[in-house]
C-alpha cells in the first residue's frame, strides 16, 4: 500500500507521465463532465418543481452553488499543493497551485455575482451583507492578494513558494474567517434575510444540484490538466519528450495540409 | 569532532565541506554542473571566475540559503542538512551586504555580531582593523571602506573555523587587503577553512576552484584542482606557518588571536536578548519614524468628523469601527520596519545563518514591532475615543482589545513583510496581502467595543481574540521565517 503511494508520488513529480496520464484522462473528464452538466442544466431549469417562496427565481442555484463551493475547495487545493511543494519539494506541484488560482478567482467572481443576480429578486437589492457573501467576498480577496504575488514576484521558484505560504496561511484562517463572519452577521443582522434555508431540499430539487456540481468538479479537472500541460510544455521545452512531441504534432498538421 | 569512517579521503586530513556532482541552473542558463570538490581545514579556497559565473550562487548553497540546485553537499562527511547546526556553529559568513548596522556605531554593532565579547576585545579587534577611535562614532558617518572594516573586525573576534567572504576586499584599500591578506593566511595556518570569492591576485597558496572557464567542461577541471589540492594544502600550511609567525609579531604585545578560541557560543537567550537590545536600539535612534502610523492614526480618525458628520450621537456610534480600522492601516503602515533595512544591510542573511531556530529571532522581532509601533496605538485610542465621543463603556474593551489584537496584527503583517522584503514594490502589495487576514480581529475587536458601548458583556469577543492570538503566535512565526528565507534566496 505505502510502496504503492510512493510510487504514484514519484509518477505525479514526473512532469512527462503527468502530461501523458492527463492527456488520456482529460477526454473523459470532458464528456463526463459535459454530460453531468447537461443533464443537471436541463433537470433544474425545466423539469425541477419551482420553489415554493423564491419560484423560479432560485434556479440560478444550479450554476451558483457549483461555482461557490468549487471555488472554496480550489483554495484548499492550491494550499495543499503549497504544502506538497514546501515540503517534498516537488516542482509539479506548484505548478497545479499556480494555474488553480485565477480559475478559483474566475469561479468566486462567479459565486458573487450569480449570488447578487439571485439576491436581486429575493432581497430586493443586488448586494446584502449576507454572512455568506461576504465571506465569499473575502475569499476572493485572498485569491487577488495570491495573484498579485505572482505578479510582483519576477522570480517563478520564488513566487510559487511565496505563493504557497500565503496560501497555507490563508487557508488556515478560512474557517476563522468564515466563522467570524457568520457570528458577526448574526449579531448585526438577526435572521431577517437568509437563504431559503429549508432542512431538506426536495430531491427532485437536489439531485440535478449534484450532478452540475460532479460536472463543474470535472470541468474544473480539464482545465486545470490543460493549463498545467501547457505549463509543463513551456518549463520542458528543451527535453526530448517535448521537442518530439511538438515535432510530431507539427509533422501531423502539415500531413492535414 | 566525530569523523565518519566512509568519509575517507586519500588524505590525511578528512574533508570538512564536500560538494559532488553540484549543478546549478539560472534563468535557463547553466552555471555549473558536475561540480565535485574537498575543501579541508587549512585551505584558502579562491573561487573565481567572471562576472556573472555563479561565484555568488556557488557561496550562496554553501550556506544553505539556496536549494535551488541539484547533486549532494556534505559536512564533515554528512550530509550538509544532518550537520547544519555544527556547520553554522563553526561559519563565520561576510557577503556583498556586511550586516552592519547604519545607525549603530562599530561598538554596538559588534556587540551583536558576537556577543559574548567583552568591550576590551571589541576595541582591540577594531584596533585591528584600524577603527581605533571610531568605536562610538555611528557607522552611517564611516566611509565604505571603513564600513566594510567594521564587519571585517568580526574575524578577529570570533572564533569560527570556517570563513566564507564574498568579496571581502571590495573598497578595501591596499594596507587593509594586505592586512586582510594576512589574517586569512593565519586562519588556515591555525587549521580554518577560508572559502572566498575575489579577482584580487592573492600572495598566499591556494585551492583555486574556476567557474565558468571556457572549456568545454567545467565540471573536470575543478574536480582535478581538488585533487591535487591534497598536497596543496599542506604546501599551504606550511608556508602560512610562517607568515603567521611574522604577522604575528607586531601584535605580539597584545595577543589577541589566543583568546578567541576559548570563546564559548552564545546560549540562545543570550543571542536573543542581545537582537531584542539592538533593535530597541534602532527603534530608539529613528524614533521619529516611529510617530509617522502615529500621526497616521490621528489623521484618518479625525476625517471621519469632517467627511461624515460631526453629530456625538452618530459619531458614537461609529466610534468602534473607525478606531479599529485606523489601527488597521496604521499597522500596515508600520510593518516595513520588522524587516525592511535588515534585509537592506544583510543582518536578515546573517540572521538565517545563526545555528539558533529562525522562530525565536522572528518572535523577538515581531515583539520589538508590537513595542514601538502595536502598543502605541492601543496607549493614544482613548484620546481619539474622546475625539469620536465613543460612551464611558466604551474605554475598556478598547484599551483591553487593542492590547490583545495589536499583537495579532504584527503576528500576522510580519508574514507579509516577510514575503514582500525583497520586492522592489511590495509596499504596494503588503496591504494586498495581510488585510484578509485582519478581518477576524476587527469583527471580534470592533464587537467588543460596541458591546462594551451597550453595557453588554464583552468578555466572549476577548476571549476569542485571545485565543486567536495564541494560534498566530504558534503559525505567524513559522510562516515568517519560511517567508523570509524565500526572499533571502533569491
Amino acid at each position: 500500500m505505502w510502496a504503492a503511494l510512493t510510487r504514484l508520488y514519484h509518477k505525479l513529480g514526473s512532469p512527462k507521465w503527468f502530461y501523458e496520464i492527463t492527456s488520456r484522462w482529460s477526454p473523459w473528464f470532458l464528456i463526463i463532465g459535459s454530460l453531468l452538466m447537461a443533464v443537471g442544466v436541463v433537470w433544474g431549469l425545466a423539469f425541477a418543481p419551482a420553489d415554493y417562496l423564491q419560484g423560479n427565481s432560485f434556479r440560478i442555484i444550479y450554476i451558483h452553488v457549483p461555482s461557490a463551493l468549487l471555488s472554496q475547495s480550489a483554495y484548499i487545493m492550491m494550499a495543499v499543493a503549497g504544502v506538497v511543494g514546501l515540503v517534498w519539494k516537488m516542482k509539479l506541484s506548484f505548478v497545479v497551485g499556480k494555474v488553480i488560482a485565477p480559475i478559483g478567482a474566475g469561479l468566486a467572481i462567479m459565486a458573487l455575482v450569480t449570488g447578487a443576480v439571485w439576491g436581486k429578486p429575493t432581497w430586493g437589492t443586488w448586494w446584502v451583507w449576507d454572512a455568506r457573501l461576504t465571506s465569499m467576498l473575502i475569499l476572493l480577496f485572498l485569491y487577488m492578494g495570491i495573484i498579485a504575488i505572482y505578479n510582483a514576484v519576477e522570480n517563478e521558484e520564488m513566487a510559487n513558494k511565496a505563493a504557497a505560504v500565503l496560501a497555507i496561511v490563508g487557508s488556515i484562517n478560512i474557517p476563522i474567517i468564515k466563522y467570524s463572519v457568520e457570528w458577526w452577521n448574526t449579531l448585526h443582522q438577526p435572521a431577517t434575510i437568509t437563504l431559503t434555508k429549508k432542512p431538506t431540499m426536495a430531491p427532485e430539487m437536489f439531485i440535478p444540484l449534484m450532478l452540475t456540481i460532479i460536472g463543474f468538479y470535472c470541468w474544473f479537472a480539464v482545465w486545470v490538466f490543460a493549463r498545467t500541460r501547457n505549463e509543463i510544455l513551456w518549463r520542458e521545452r528543451r527535453t526530448n519528450w517535448v521537442k518530439k512531441l511538438l515535432a510530431s504534432s507539427a509533422q501531423g498538421k502539415n500531413n492535414a495540409h | 569532532m566525530a569523523q565518519l569512517p566512509l568519509s575517507s579521503q586519500e588524505c590525511s586530513t578528512p574533508a570538512l565541506i564536500s560538494g559532488r556532482g553540484l549543478f546549478c541552473e539560472r534563468d535557463d542558463r547553466i552555471l555549473f554542473s558536475h561540480l565535485d570538490f574537498d575543501f579541508h581545514p587549512g585551505d584558502v579556497v579562491r573561487i573565481t571566475g567572471p562576472n556573472g559565473a555563479g561565484k555568488s550562487s556557488l557561496i550562496r548553497i554553501l550556506l544553505g540559503l539556496s536549494a535551488s540546485y541539484e547533486g549532494q553537499l556534505l559536512f564533515n562527511g554528512q550530509a550538509m542538512a544532518d550537520g547544519l547546526y555544527d556547520f553554522r556553529n563553526a561559519l563565520l559568513f561576510l557577503g556583498h551586504q556586511v550586516g552592519v548596522k547604519a545607525n549603530l556605531t562599530p561598538e554596538e554593532n559588534l556587540q551583536w555580531a558576537v556577543p559574548t565579547a567583552s568591550q576590551a576585545d571589541i576595541y582591540q579587534s577594531l584596533k585591528q582593523v584600524g577603527l581605533a577611535g571610531y568605536e562610538d562614532i555611528p557607522t552611517a558617518r564611516l566611509s565604505a571602506g571603513q564600513q566594510r572594516r567594521v564587519a571585517l573586525a568580526r574575524l578577529y573576534l570570533d572564533d569560527k573555523k570556517i570563513w566564507i567572504l564574498d568579496e571581502p576586499f571590495t573598497a578595501i584599500d591596499h594596507a587593509g587587503v594586505l592586512a586582510l591578506e594576512q589574517t586569512i593566511a593565519q586562519h588556515a595556518a591555525k587549521g580554518g577553512l577560508v572559502i572566498l570569492t575575489t579577482h584580487h591576485e592573492l600572495s598566499m597558496d591556494v585551492v583555486n576552484l574556476q567557474l565558468g572557464a571556457s572549456s568545454t567542461d567545467p565540471a573536470t577541471d575543478p574536480a582535478t584542482t581538488s585533487g591535487s589540492s591534497d598536497t596543496g594544502a599542506t604546501e599551504t600550511s606550511s608556508i602560512d606557518t610562517g607568515s603567521a609567525i611574522i604577522a604575528n609579531q607586531p601584535h605580539q604585545a597584545v595577543t589577541p588571536q589566543p583568546n578567541a578560541p576559548a570563546r564559548n557560543q552564545p546560549s540562545m537567550v543570550r543571542m536573543l536578548s542581545a537582537l531584542f537590545s539592538r533593535d530597541m536600539l534602532l527603534a530608539f535612534r529613528t524614533r521619529g519614524e516611529l510617530l509617522n502610523p502615529l500621526m497616521f492614526f490621528l489623521m484618518v480618525a479625525s476625517l471621519f468628523p469632517l467627511a461624515v458628520s460631526p453629530d456625538p450621537k452618530f459619531l458614537a456610534t461609529i466610534a468602534p469601527g473607525v478606531i479599529w480600522v485606523g489601527a488597521l492601516l496604521a499597522t500596515l503602515l508600520s510593518l516595513d520596519l520588522i524587516f525592511k533595512s535588515d534585509f537592506e544591510d544583510g543582518s536578515l542573511e546573517q540572521m538565517l545563518l545563526l545555528p539558533q531556530s529562525t522562530l525565536l529571532f522572528v518572535l523577538v522581532k515581531v515583539k520589538v514591532h508590537w513595542l514601538v509601533a502595536g502598543l502605541p496605538l492601543a496607549l493614544i485610542a482613548p484620546l481619539l475615543g474622546m475625539m469620536l465621543a465613543l460612551p464611558d463603556g466604551g474605554y475598556p474593551p478598547l484599551l483591553l482589545s487593542l492590547l490583545l489584537g495589536t499583537p495579532i496584527l504584527s503576528l500576522i503583517g510580519a508574514i507579509g513583510a516577510g514575503l514582500t522584503v525583497g520586492l522592489r514594490k511590495g509596499g504596494m502589495l503588503l496591504p494586498l496581502l495581510i488585510l484578509p487576514l485582519y478581518i477576524p480581529v476587527l469583527i471580534f475587536a470592533a464587537s467588543a467595543v460596541q458591546a462594551g458601548v451597550l453595557g453588554q458583556s464583552y468578555q466572549g469577543h476577548l476571549l476569542f481574540m485571545a485565543a486567536y492570538l495564541a494560534l498566530t503566535l504558534v503559525i505567524a512565526p513559522l510562516a515568517t521565517s519560511l517567508a523570509i528565507r524565500i526572499s533571502v534566496a533569491r
